[in-house]
């Protein structure tokens, strides 16, 4: 459905319409659902990776107009995620509440009793889409506040400015008394449940594809590419950018106060450098520039920490093995030829080794052998250093993982690329652009 | 605005009035006076350092004079000390392109031209963001407006490459085409036929000819090929160090002793040669 084809209000009630119905089938009849009920068909610890990768896409997703579609290397996207979670928190905590009762009692008394009750019913949903609102309104201020600095610079320079940003909005909560300085802020109303991830998720990516799309995207683009060239084809470059910094910095806003709401309490080292550092590692991951791509990374990265704490520790060690042998290979081979048969070798032979590696410590019987054969050869018990180093050996195999897929796709996992439905259905696995594809 | 410039507004479209440019104790451009009328062809010739370039930075903004005015479509748009951002410039009428081809080169031609309706042809924030029936209106505009200068420049089979694979002949096409997006009254060319082989220079001034006689827009160049400027150029004007030493028609100008002295030094009548064709 082009926006060309139909009355825009009509499409726009007809999405409007499809997405609640998804919505409410998500969320379920009483019950016998999904989500909710005595035995959902999707558990509690699921629910709980599915609500962090909404975010983590909703982080992604913005931060990707900033850095991959405007170009600009922004390296503090959790200090705007920390503003939104801080301030909707304490909105929904101190404010949100009173402000209410005392709506809910004016209403009773003066309008219709029956409204006040029926408000009261929805009392957690408009507090909540307040709070969020408060939130991502706050983190698109400090958004502007940071897209100034961005007018003068480029690259590195505006790189350090945000990332400065990031650390003084840590410091500033470290020494804020009324949300509990560095203790955390506790007592966070629980309103975050995985329908309201999934709606905004949406919500971002859609609106951001949007935008991408439009003249406003172009001009984006554009000012990535060349900026020069983009103020000499009257392209207003400031506005470009400040629009890019603002709305992006909304969206880290509404990521922050969904976090807050749903773990009911934030700590001001979630909000570090390093969360920063985990957003833009999805972004170039997934794609600097690709919407979809971003989602998909964040998604995958989010579950894939997820996965690698549960799977034994030999696998991982193997992976994380493979991984580094298949670089030291593949650096080699590189420098030598290149070609498919080359970058299989690259794979096969470690990996075959590793296996036999493997069989050595893991069986008994090969071990014994071993021991057997050469008695002078101590073989060091790695079986048990594996096992008791679960915990922190996945965000090795992380890394290593994120090496590898670097050195192998350096332009991240779809480069600049779409993925679409209607791509799919036209028998095209992977569009050719936003500007292609999502017009 | 004066008497002097009511009436040049209806004649001229571009107009320098006394304007110079002093970085530290280096006086770059002298209180240089020049007007280009509607439709004029013109170039500006010159030594390396003449000041050529910096003329053009002038005229779009990239420097606010130290001295004197700019005045474009009867508007001044810069005076000593001012001037307004080259976008707001390109707003008013007048684009450019640059000495190193300077394209969107990771969007696709058609892009790189669509981009520069940002200036006049454009919608706001909440119409992208909700895909409203403006913004497909305007879309459209924008498209039916693409593709008649894609077709102009002989760019539509190109359409949907990126900028940055074209062949440099057709780079250079193409920055001239999304300067004329932009919808300008006066075209600055800063060395358009640079690095190229005569076949892309014979190419290149076909294109010039075309922006003038199809679009009917006023074209600057500063140009070193002496050929393309006395061939198709009506006007020349030569700066030597900042300062306006000729300004007339290329025959005359070819002629003058002052620009001969100033390319080679010398007023030996055998050196015409080289300046001529």
């Amino acid at each position: 459905m082009r926006p060309s084809s139909l009355p825009f209000p009509l499409v726009f009630a007809w999405r409007v319409f499809i997405f609640f119905v998804v919505v409410r089938a998500l969320m379920g009849v009483q019950g016998t659902t999904l989500f909710a009920g005595k035995h959902p068909i999707i558990n509690p610890y699921y629910q709980n990776i599915l609500i962090n990768a909404g975010i983590a896409i909703i982080l992604a997703v913005s931060l990707n107009l900033i850095n991959g579609i405007t170009g600009q290397f922004s390296l503090g996207h959790a200090g705007f995620m920390a503003v939104g979670a801080y301030i909707s928190a304490y909105f929904s905590k101190e404010i949100g509440g009173v402000l209410f009762a005392q709506l809910i009692a004016l209403i009773s008394v003066h309008i219709s009793k029956q409204l006040g009750t029926l408000l009261l019913t929805f009392q957690q949903p408009i507090l909540f889409t307040i709070a969020i609102l408060v939130g991502a309104l706050a983190a698109g201020a400090a958004g502007f506040l940071v897209g100034l600095p961005s007018l003068r610079l480029r690259g590195d320079y505006l790189a350090i400015v945000t990332l400065g940003f990031n650390q003084i909005i840590v410091s500033l909560i470290r020494n804020w008394k009324a949300v509990g300085e560095a203790s955390g802020y506790i007592g966070i109303p629980k309103f975050t449940t995985f329908a309201w991830v999934f709606a905004l998720a949406i919500a971002c990516i859609w609106s951001i594809r949007n935008l991408a799309s439009s003249a406003l995207g172009r001009e984006m683009r554009a000012v990535r590419d060349d900026e020069i060239a983009a103020e000499a084809s009257g392209i207003n470059t400031t506005r470009v950018k400040v629009v890019a910094f603002v709305y992006s910095a909304m969206w880290a806003g509404v990521a922050g106060a969904l976090q807050a709401h749903y773990i009911q309490y934030a700590n001001p080292n979630d909000f570090t450098f390093l969360r920063s550092v985990e957003v833009v590692v999805s972004v170039v991951l997934g794609g600097l520039g690709s919407i979809t791509g971003s989602a998909l990374s964040a998604a995958g990265l989010t579950v894939l920490q997820e996965v690698l704490r549960d799977v034994p520790g030999a696998f991982y060690t193997s992976v994380a093995l493979v991984g580094l042998a298949a670089y030291w290979n593949f650096v080699r081979v590189k420098s030598e030829q290149s070609g498919s048969k080359s970058m299989l070798r690259a794979f096969v032979v470690p990996f075959f080794a590793l296996i036999a590696i493997c069989l050595c410590y893991w069986s008994p019987q090969v071990n014994a052998v071993l021991e057997r054969v050469f008695p002078r050869l101590d073989l060091p018990d790695l079986r048990a250093a594996l096992e008791s180093s679960k915990g922190a050996l996945r965000y090795v195999i992380y890394s290593v993982i994120l090496i590898v897929v670097m050195l192998l796709r350096p332009q991240g996992l779809l480069g600049r690329r779409e993925w679409s439905l209607a791509a799919l259905q036209r028998g095209r696995r992977v569009g050719k652009g936003v500007e292609g594809n999502l017009a | 605005m004066d008497f002097n410039g009511a009436l040049l507004a209806v004649t001229s479209v571009l107009e320098l009035k006394d304007a110079s440019i002093t970085f530290g104790g280096l006086r770059a451009v002298s209180p240089l006076s020049f007007a280009i009328p509607q439709g004029q062809l013109a170039a500006i010739i010159g030594p390396n350092g003449a000041g050529k370039t910096t003329v053009f930075n002038l005229l779009t903004g990239v420097y606010a004079p130290t001295s004197g005015e700019i005045w474009l479509d009867g508007q001044r748009v810069a005076s000593a000390g001012k001037t307004i951002r080259p976008n707001a410039l390109v707003k008013r009428g007048i684009a450019r392109t640059f000495q190193n081809i300077r394209l969107f080169g990771d969007l696709t031609v058609a892009d790189n031209v669509r981009a520069a309706f940002a200036s006049h042809q454009s919608y706001g924030f909440w119409h992208a963001l909700l895909q409203t029936g403006k913004m497909a209106s305007v879309e459209s505009a924008i498209e039916d407006e693409t593709q008649r200068l894609l077709q102009v420049f002989g760019l539509t089979n190109r359409a949907e490459n990126l900028a940055r694979n074209l062949p440099y002949g057709d780079q250079r096409r193409l920055e001239i085409a999304r300067a004329c997006a932009t919808n300008p009254k006066v075209l600055l060319l800063d060395e358009p036929t640079s690095g190229m082989n005569p076949s892309e220079t014979a190419d290149v001034t076909r294109t010039i000819r075309l922006v003038r006689e199809q679009l009917g827009i006023a074209v600057l160049l500063i140009e070193h090929h002496m050929s393309l400027v006395m061939e198709i150029c009506e006007r020349v004007i030569v700066l030597d160090g900042g300062v306006k030493i000729a300004d007339d028609v290329p025959s005359a100008v070819q002629n003058n002793p002052q620009v001969i002295a100033a390319y080679l030094g010398s007023d030996e009548p055998e050196l015409n040669a080289v300046i001529g064709t």
